[in-house]
């Protein structure tokens, strides 16, 4: 087919309308991707001082109780025995409540720049999980806690990293006491799978969380608007931290229950392959 | 003995500021959450409340602003590791709070702010029913006071005033007192005013205004009441 003028005449100004309209979008593309990156900086930046701000005033209780504690037992005011040895007491419990909350926060760094390390062994569980339970004892003693260990009689062993699969467990007991009111009931179960794996659950009779919810518990900085009420404090690392925890290990978190009946947080550890 | 009572969720600060009260020779109530506060600072007789900021179900700020819709005056500090502190230590003051506490802090720190504002409050005006002294009858019920017989005209302050330094009769009474327990919570007058109260109050009641004989000024430090 031969062109005529008028043909060619329609193309060339065709083509000329085609090529001001793409160098429109992609100017309109390129202002989108620059604002997109701009508020994404932004809410970065606004995430990063509200993390500052919220850890700097987790530690601050903390530290006011052991510094009070600490000025009070070097008064030589106290005079009785008990009252020392209770003083004590709260500063080992506050110190641990410290070390953990500095432990989740230093990982959390070390997730977000991918350099945290696991080092996955044959481990027994058993004493790990008693550990915890023991901690938590002895850090809510005085407080209208009844924390039961449903650990079996033997070693229950699992490919796991203790220190990390520790500091998973003591952060979902943690969270348990946390999130519980009035007399508060949990209980820590061990248990050995078939193929060799192990689970480890952690359960309350606290708020609870909604199906909603359940999806967003393990980002960053998420809490529950229920979460946020009945304890006003907190990060929203913990469950992260879980998460990433059992990623490493090729298991499973699961979570049942619902709001105002409490929760039952189950780490699946698998079997050998 | 001192009563004071520690509202925080927080269970370690607060026993551990509990025995740091005790220790100190007061006694100490405490409350794990505002609403508990709550209760228990509008039914008990305590001379201080300590509360945090930050609790569940009712903030501090809010059992500071319920205490003082309901008429309680008692002395509160609050206690807060917010960063927005400056806005705090402002909706504290402004609600009610008589102190602020910055966390972290130490019991060096606590129990010097608490003595400070125990020692800042007084006691509310005593109810006195009736006061005598040289020829001057006065009878606070009734708000009425006579001077040898004739009928005294004195404002409602004027008779607090007089109530107060009775109450307190041979003690010197602060001018800082008197702006707290006479004039509460309104804009304060200056210092210098009081005194031109009192010169107002002695024309009323002393026979010699000029060389008081009950309403005596303490230089320095006040006023004191003698009959």
């Amino acid at each position: 087919m031969k062109l005529t003028d008028e043909d060619e005449e329609l193309v060339r100004t065709l083509a000329a309308e085609m090529a001001a309209a793409l160098r429109r979008i992609r100017l309109q593309e390129e202002v989108i991707y620059e604002r997109a990156s701009r508020e994404k900086l932004e809410e970065l930046g606004r995430l990063k001082t509200e993390f500052i701000s919220a850890v700097s005033h987790e530690l601050r209780t903390p530290m006011s109780s052991l510094q009070s504690i600490s000025e009070l037992l070097s008064s030589g005011k106290v005079e009785q025995a008990s009252v020392r040895n209770h003083l004590l007491e709260l500063m080992a419990g506050e110190c641990g409540r410290l070390s953990r909350y500095l432990h989740n926060v230093l990982d959390f760094g070390r997730i977000e720049q991918d350099s945290k390390r696991y080092e996955i062994r044959e481990s027994d569980l058993n004493p790990l999980v008693a550990g915890v339970v023991e901690i938590i004892r002895s850090a809510s003693a005085g407080e209208d806690l009844d924390l039961e260990a449903r650990i079996p009689e033997g070693p229950v062993f699992a490919r796991a990293d203790p220190d990390a699969v520790r500091q998973a467990v003591l952060n979902l007991v943690d969270n348990a006491v946390k999130y519980s009111a009035g007399h508060k009931a949990v209980t820590v179960r061990l248990a050995a799978t078939a193929g060799g794996g192990a689970e480890i659950s952690v359960s309350d009779r606290g708020i609870g969380i909604s199906p909603e919810d359940r999806g967003r518990i393990f980002e960053a900085f998420y809490r529950t608007p229920e979460a946020a009420r009945h304890d006003p404090r907190g990060v929203g690392l913990g469950l992260k931290i879980v998460k990433h925890i059992m990623d490493a290990h090729g298991g499973e978190i699961a979570v049942e229950g619902s709001p105002g009946r409490g929760t039952t947080f189950t780490l699946k550890f698998p079997g050998r392959r | 003995m001192k009563k004071i009572l520690i509202i925080d969720d927080d269970r370690v600060l607060r026993q551990t500021l509990a025995a740091a009260l005790q220790t100190e020779g007061f006694g100490v109530a405490e409350a794990a959450d505002g609403r508990e506060g709550l209760n228990k600072a509008a039914k008990g007789d305590f001379d201080l409340v300590v509360l945090d900021v930050i609790m569940p179900s009712l903030g501090g700020l809010d059992v500071c602003r319920k205490l003082r819709e309901a008429g309680r005056q008692i002395p509160i500090i609050v206690m807060s590791g917010k960063k927005k502190k400056e806005v705090d230590k402002v909706l504290g003051l402004e609600l009610g709070g008589d102190d602020y506490l910055s966390k972290p802090f130490g019991t060096d720190e606590f129990l010097a702010r608490v003595r400070a504002v125990l020692r800042r409050s007084r006691p509310e005006i005593p109810e006195i029913e009736d006061l005598a002294f040289g020829d001057v009858a006065i009878d606070f019920r009734k708000k009425i006071a006579a001077k040898s017989g004739r009928e005294l005209h004195l404002t409602a302050r004027e008779f607090s005033l007089l109530r107060l330094l009775a109450a307190c009769e041979g003690q010197v009474v602060s001018r800082e007192t008197i702006l707290n327990k006479v004039w509460e919570y309104e804009k304060y007058p200056t210092t210098r005013t009081i005194d031109t109260f009192m010169y107002n109050l002695r024309r009323k009641v002393e026979d010699d205004p000029a060389a008081p004989k009950h309403l005596i000024t303490v230089p320095w430090l006040g006023y004191k009441f003698q009959r």
